[in-house]
């Protein structure tokens, strides 16, 4: 039997490295033995043609492969007999997770289930909605190959199996000139094995959700839209973490500059390449800077202080927490701070306030104790260091992600615009611009940003709430008072905004998080947010991924809640105002190409998409359009096609939008009919259901510079027969109101 | 001067009178600090006076009142839980200055010997320095929780745990064995089951069961803290078999209700309301045992209590919204809109709401809060419900004055941007029954839309029961409240409620001489200066005949 350390290499080896090649192969030929290898459950990738995509993942070297236990189950915690899989309570059942017998796919509650379903791992991989579960639903005719049946656990697996093999890897990565169009499957195709496996809060608390799919929206209920940006640290960067992170609703992924080099940031860089490459979702990447941060030196020990002992922050070097004196990174120091002012040491675990000072020294008392580490964070309340806004450093990070290819830079201690317009000339310079252009979001966490927060959210593509240095600066009761001002100021302008840190502090160490925690992430939706954001619990924490998955659970069940409560937010909330025009339409609109015609028809699409309750669909070369839409957050999401891969990546920031690649067709209701296709293919959308079409946007991909539109179709139905009654009686009614495929219906042109 | 300048006599901190006699006959003082204010107070008169005291303010809303001037009092109120934290009286003293309006007192914790001693330590302060702290006892309830531990036990996945329902004296000398309050637990569970600790902080498998004890093997991590919730689940669906029958009150619980009754405490707060029915026996009870008003409060932390919410809130004088247990019974991310619809419930009905649990969890060990709690105080501050709780963060933290500070400081902060904004205005239904109640509920919304409208100073109420200043803190207005009553025990009550301030005064006959006595009474401790506008509500009978009005008058 042949070991090999992972799928990627076994894919390398067997000369798969091709980008983002889809390679079918017999397993035999790869000189395995299906007990060598673990079969995650499968998906449909063309349902016409009935054939089915096994993902394996290969043995870790040293592993031992798998033999059917007595009761003829392969995996573990299997209840029943002749599963293939872990944890199913029924017989039979191929996938993980299962209560029931036959079920083919993970958390299927019944029998006879044909489908991944979303609860517990919250991903909705196929067309399962949360009301079909317990009923017999069936996406297509599925047959397995023959060794794969059920009824043959017990057995060891013969070794002549056929099955196909997915391989992926990492695409070439080629921002500047030349850049070969990478091949890469434009069907959502997934075979990433072993990620996916249920991370919920417990299997009992997801099941509850069938409950109460309330009201109105129950059938047909949008997905998230707010994103969530994790940050990759220790407990995330290794591929499997990564791909679990991934699979389970990240949608930017945040370097934090902070830590780590060059060779360990790049390593993630090439896990997102690889993880898009893919075709499954899609991840940005945000490069946060450091920033000049003002730090305290090296300490022989940890000094543990106690309220009242006078300690000595000197600039003098040498002073190694010896007599309670520390060192301290930053000349300035001596000249920022003043009697009576208070220090924070880490936002304000501990702090001082000064007493006494000399050209050289800091004398202070502490406030409050603790322990006093090497190269602690200070803060002076209400004061921001004097120091370059991009530090060296900082340019080397920032000149380090522009070859990368990043998304987005989040640069710290913003104090004033005029650092922004200074790194977006910089980039405009090194050719980064126009569809390959960086997005720039600044982190408001100074107490100077906050008084040029308007000046300063004019000149950036987004802004992130980054309440830790925020709090620190400010007095922390400040805090919610400037959240709301900023995500405010950035939705009026229509440009993204995340809220950031503390946002699950607690999970960092518990498995549950604490009640405030929940309700802040709720308040964070409420507002409006484009996305909330986790530091050290995705990071270093104990519970990466019930941290996302909490996250991403109190994002939608907010959403939900306001879309029963509140109907169409166009009309604001107690959180956010209404929303109104970026840019008030113009009376004397002369020309098409207007910007204020794109907008007005965002504003109607978002409308009648929310009247019918159903999702857009936007066709974009530069992301324009789909950003205009997320300005009205609408109640469905957005699906933004584009051939445009950096585009598509950085749509992953924005509120709702879900972008996907596509290779544009001369035709364009050719690229529509692709387009529906392949948001059926992914379950994004339901046979028979409507879906609005924008049209418009500076430069027009088909139309005639004179037309923009918005377009209602319907999705064509599933012609597929199936053996389950609910398939016929579907068929039944759609034969009855004589819809095989529905046609355009043009709702207005113009 | 006026002529019965004599008679008065104010409680007062000692050390405040004494600067205070030093002094006076400055003339007029400035408006600023508290402690040049008092000057015209007879401090000749024993502070343990046997006549009812003219008029009695809180030192610390007078502290806060002179600092700031009217607007920027804080309105939410501050409920803290007292522990061994802060179980002296010089802790419990620097923690009404430092904002407590009511103690809580756990009765999961502590003998009534030791609740006995803090209710009185909290009697003699509010008599010596004049505060207002009401005392909240809080029922234990029977809820199946893990009975008290030693320390915290850290559970390792794969790592076997015992829960047993022996007395854990007479456990079997194992470490791992933990002891479950509810008697039934080894008869309910099955082999398969799995067990919730405090809503996923730690979950198990059952594995096996012999006798009493029950064998487990964790499956998530995370720490099993002392009298955590637990819930056990069977296919993925919560059990109610025989726990769902678990009495609200035990006989436990009915003997800390007497205790209460026969200590006189202002509120006892129920846990794990599932309908309104206990809360009705209960105030039946009080009724006929008790000598005094107790006002009974709801505690919804219990799934049931959810589709009862109406009758709750109805039948109850005041809800508690516990979100620490709730979270661990319903799905955490439902706990922000449970929240959010009792606030309302509440407030529509003119009940006091209290949100606990959690506000400040991290400040048991750091002296800083978290942004994310920083910001979910922020919204239960926005959502205007009356009252904040601190629960472990002040009887068992390391930071309670702390702790109480960050509730006072966000909570002052994010009212005066409540009132910019004109936000967490919500539409108040007419609810009064009776015409009397009906001519009281149309006063109050007069009175305070007047003086919304008119940027008056402070709402002065006339009020022996504590109706009509509740009435008035239903409609949030923008300036504070002054509560005036003769009654300590109103005054606590008072003390519950939403931007209410409560002074316990002595009232005359005539109404009109009430208001310019307190106004005279406020003007000499430069509480109010001459023309602030203030809209006054009596219905103070004059001997027999009662006139409710509404005046807008400048302090004279």
């Amino acid at each position: 039997m042949l070991e090999v350390s992972s799928a990627d290499t076994l894919c390398r080896w067997m000369g798969y490295a091709k980008a983002g090649s889809v390679r079918e192969t017999t397993l035999h030929v790869l000189g395995l033995s299906v007990g060598a290898i673990k079969m995650s459950p499968f998906e449909v990738i063309n349902e016409r043609s009935t054939k089915i995509m096994v993902s394996v993942e290969c043995l870790k070297a040293g592993q031992k492969a798998c033999t059917a236990d007595k009761n003829g189950n392969i995996g573990t915690g299997n209840k029943g007999n002749n599963n293939f899989g872990d944890y199913n309570d029924g017989n039979n059942n191929i996938g993980n997770s299962n209560m029931g017998d036959l079920n083919w796919g993970y958390n299927n509650k019944g029998t006879n289930l044909r489908c991944n379903n979303a609860i517990g791992t919250r991903k909705v991989l196929n067309m399962c909605s949360l009301k079909e579960l317990g009923k017999s639903c069936s996406v297509s005719t599925v047959r397995p190959f023959g060794a794969f049946s059920p009824h043959q656990a017990g057995t060891r697996r013969p070794a002549h199996t056929a099955a196909r093999v997915l391989c992926t890897a990492t695409p070439p990565v080629n921002r500047g000139g030349g850049r070969p169009e990478p091949s890469r499957p434009t069907t959502a195709t997934s075979a990433v094995a072993g990620y996916a496996k249920g991370i919920s809060l417990s299997p009992s608390l997801a099941s509850q959700q069938l409950d109460d799919e309330d009201g109105e929206y129950s059938l047909n209920a949008p997905p998230r839209k707010t994103k969530t940006v994790c940050t990759i640290g220790p407990t995330s960067c290794d591929r499997e973490a990564f791909f679990r992170l991934a699979d389970s609703g990240m949608n930017v992924v945040r370097l934090n500059m902070s830590h780590g080099d060059h060779a360990s940031h790049q390593q993630v860089i090439d896990l997102v390449r690889e993880y898009n490459a893919m075709g499954r979702r899609n991840l940005a990447i945000m490069l946060d800077t450091k920033g000049p941060e003002v730090r305290s030196g090296d300490v022989t020990q940890p000094l543990e202080l106690r309220a009242g002992e006078t300690v000595t922050f000197t600039i003098v070097a040498g002073a190694d927490g010896t007599n309670n004196r520390i060192g301290v990174n930053y000349d300035g120091f001596i000249d920022d701070v003043e009697l009576g002012d208070i220090l924070l040491v880490d936002g304000g675990i501990m702090s001082a306030v000064v007493r006494s000072k000399t050209d050289t020294d800091v004398v202070t008392e502490i406030v409050d104790g603790g322990s006093m580490k090497s190269r602690r964070h200070l803060n002076i309340r209400g004061k921001s260091a004097n120091l370059p806004a991009i530090t060296d450093r900082d340019w080397a990070d920032i000149r380090f992600g522009l070859e990368q290819g990043v998304d987005y830079y989040a640069l710290s201690f913003v104090r004033t615009a005029d650092v922004i317009y200074e790194l977006k000339d910089w980039l405009a310079r090194a050719g980064a611009t126009g569809t390959s252009a960086i997005g720039v979001l600044a982190k408001i966490e100074s107490a100077d940003s906050v008084a040029n927060l308007d000046a300063i959210l004019d000149a950036v593509d987004g802004a992130m709430v980054a309440r830790g240095d925020l709090g620190a600066e400010l007095p922390v009761e400040e805090v919610p008072y400037w959240q709301s001002k900023i995500v405010r100021g950035c939705r009026k302008r229509g440009k993204p905004v995340i809220v950031a840190t503390n946002m699950l502090e607690s999970m960092i160490k518990c498995p549950t998080p604490t009640r405030a925690e929940v309700s802040d992430i709720a308040i964070a939706v409420r507002e409006g947010a484009d996305a909330v954001m986790l530091s050290g619990e995705t990071a270093h924490g104990s519970f990466p991924f019930k941290s996302l998955d909490v996250m991403a659970m109190v994002a939608r069940r907010t959403e939900r809640a306001m879309l029963s409560y509140e109907g169409a937010r166009r009309y604001g909330s107690e959180e956010s105002d209404a929303i109104d025009w970026i840019m008030p339409p113009s009376r004397s609109m002369n020309s098409l190409s207007d910007v204020g015609i794109s907008e007005m028809f965002a504003y109607h699409a978002v409308t009648m998409a929310n009247t019918i309750r159903t999702s857009l669909v936007v066709f974009s070369r530069k992301g324009h359009m789909p950003a205009l839409l997320s300005h009205y957050r609408p109640d469905y999401p957005i699906y933004c096609f584009t051939e445009n891969e950096a585009v598509q990546r950085r749509m992953a920031l924005l509120h709702g939008v879900t972008a996907i690649y596509t290779r544009f067709s001369e035709k364009a209701a050719v690229t529509f009919d692709a387009a529906i296709e392949e948001l059926k293919q992914r379950g994004y959308v339901k046979g028979g259901q409507l879906v609005a079409i924008v049209q418009s946007g500076r430069q027009p991909i088909w139309r005639s510079s004179s037309t923009h539109s918005i377009a209602v179709r319907a999705v064509p139905r599933d012609v597929v027969p199936d053996d389950s009654d609910e398939e016929e009686e579907e068929k039944a009614k759609a034969k009855a109101a004589k819809v095989g495929r529905a046609g355009v219906t043009p709702a207005i042109l113009t | 001067m006026p002529p019965h300048l004599d008679t008065v006599s104010i409680s007062l901190h000692p050390a405040r009178v004494f600067a205070s006699s030093n002094t006076k006959g400055n003339g007029r003082k400035p408006r600023k600090a508290g402690s040049s204010s008092v000057a015209v107070a007879d401090v000749a008169t024993p502070l343990t006076t046997s006549r009812t005291p003219e008029i009695e303010v809180d030192s610390v809303l007078e502290q806060e009142l002179s600092s700031n001037g009217f607007r920027s009092t804080r309105r939410t109120k501050l409920i803290a839980t007292i522990g061994p934290a802060c179980e002296s009286k010089e802790m419990l003293d620097a923690m009404a200055s430092n904002g407590m309006n009511v103690a809580r007192l756990n009765m999961s914790h502590g003998s009534h010997a030791w609740h006995a001693e803090i209710i009185s330590h909290i009697r003699a302060l509010n008599k010596e320095k004049g505060y207002s702290v009401a005392i909240m006892m809080d029922t234990q309830g029977s809820e199946v929780h893990i009975m008290e531990m030693a320390a915290p036990l850290k559970a390792e996945t794969g790592q076997e745990l015992v829960f047993t329902v022996r007395d854990p004296a007479a456990s079997l000398g194992d470490d791992a064995a933990i002891a479950v309050s509810y008697d039934a637990f080894a008869e309910d569970v099955q082999v398969g089951d799995e067990i919730v600790i405090d809503g996923g902080m730690v979950s198990l498998e059952v594995e096996g069961k012999a006798g009493p004890d029950v064998y487990c093997r964790v499956v998530d991590p995370g720490l099993v803290l002392s009298r955590a919730n637990l819930t056990f689940r069977r296919g993925g669906r919560p059990v109610r078999a025989k726990n769902a029958m678990l009495p609200v009150l035990s006989a436990k619980d009915w003997v800390d209700v007497d205790f209460a009754v026969q200590q006189g405490v202002d509120f006892i707060a129920v846990s794990f309301v599932k309908s309104a029915d206990v809360i009705n026996n209960l105030k039946s009870y009080i009724q006929s045992r008790s000598a005094r008003d107790i006002d009974v409060i709801a505690k919804v932390e219990s799934p049931d209590s959810i589709p009862n919410l109406a009758e709750i809130v109805d039948a109850a004088d005041g809800v508690m919204v516990a979100r620490g247990d709730l979270g661990a019974q319903i799905r955490l991310e439902d706990v922000p809109s449970v929240q959010k619809e009792v606030v309302l419930r509440c407030r529509q009905a003119g009940k006091p709401v209290i949100v606990a649990s959690h506000l400040l969890q991290s400040m048991h060990e750091l002296p800083t809060p978290t942004r994310a709690e920083v910001s979910d105080i922020a919204d239960v501050v926005r959502q205007r419900a009356d009252a904040l709780m601190l629960s472990g963060e002040s009887a068992a933290g390391l930071f309670p004055q702390k702790a109480l500070e960050v509730l006072r400081i966000v909570a002052a902060r994010i009212e005066g941007w409540c009132r910019e904004e004109g936000s967490g205005a919500i539409a108040l239904p007419r609810i009064a029954g009776s015409l009397d109640a009906r001519i009281g509920e149309e006063v109050c919304a007069s009175a305070a839309s007047m003086a919304d409208n008119l940027g008056a100073a402070a709402i002065f109420v006339f009020t022996r029961r504590g109706v009509n200043a509740s009435w008035l803190s239903r409609y949030r207005p923008d300036c504070p409240i002054f509560a005036f009553t003769d009654s300590q025990e109103v005054r606590q009550r008072l003390n519950l409620r939403w931007g209410v301030i409560p002074f316990l005064v002595r009232f005359e006959d005539d109404p009109e001489t009430n208001v310019t006595r307190t106004f005279e009474l406020l003007k000499r401790r430069n509480l109010v200066a001459a023309k602030d506008l203030v809209v006054v509500v009596s219905d103070i009978q004059r001997t027999s005949q009662q006139h409710r009005s509404v005046q807008v008058r400048h302090v004279s």
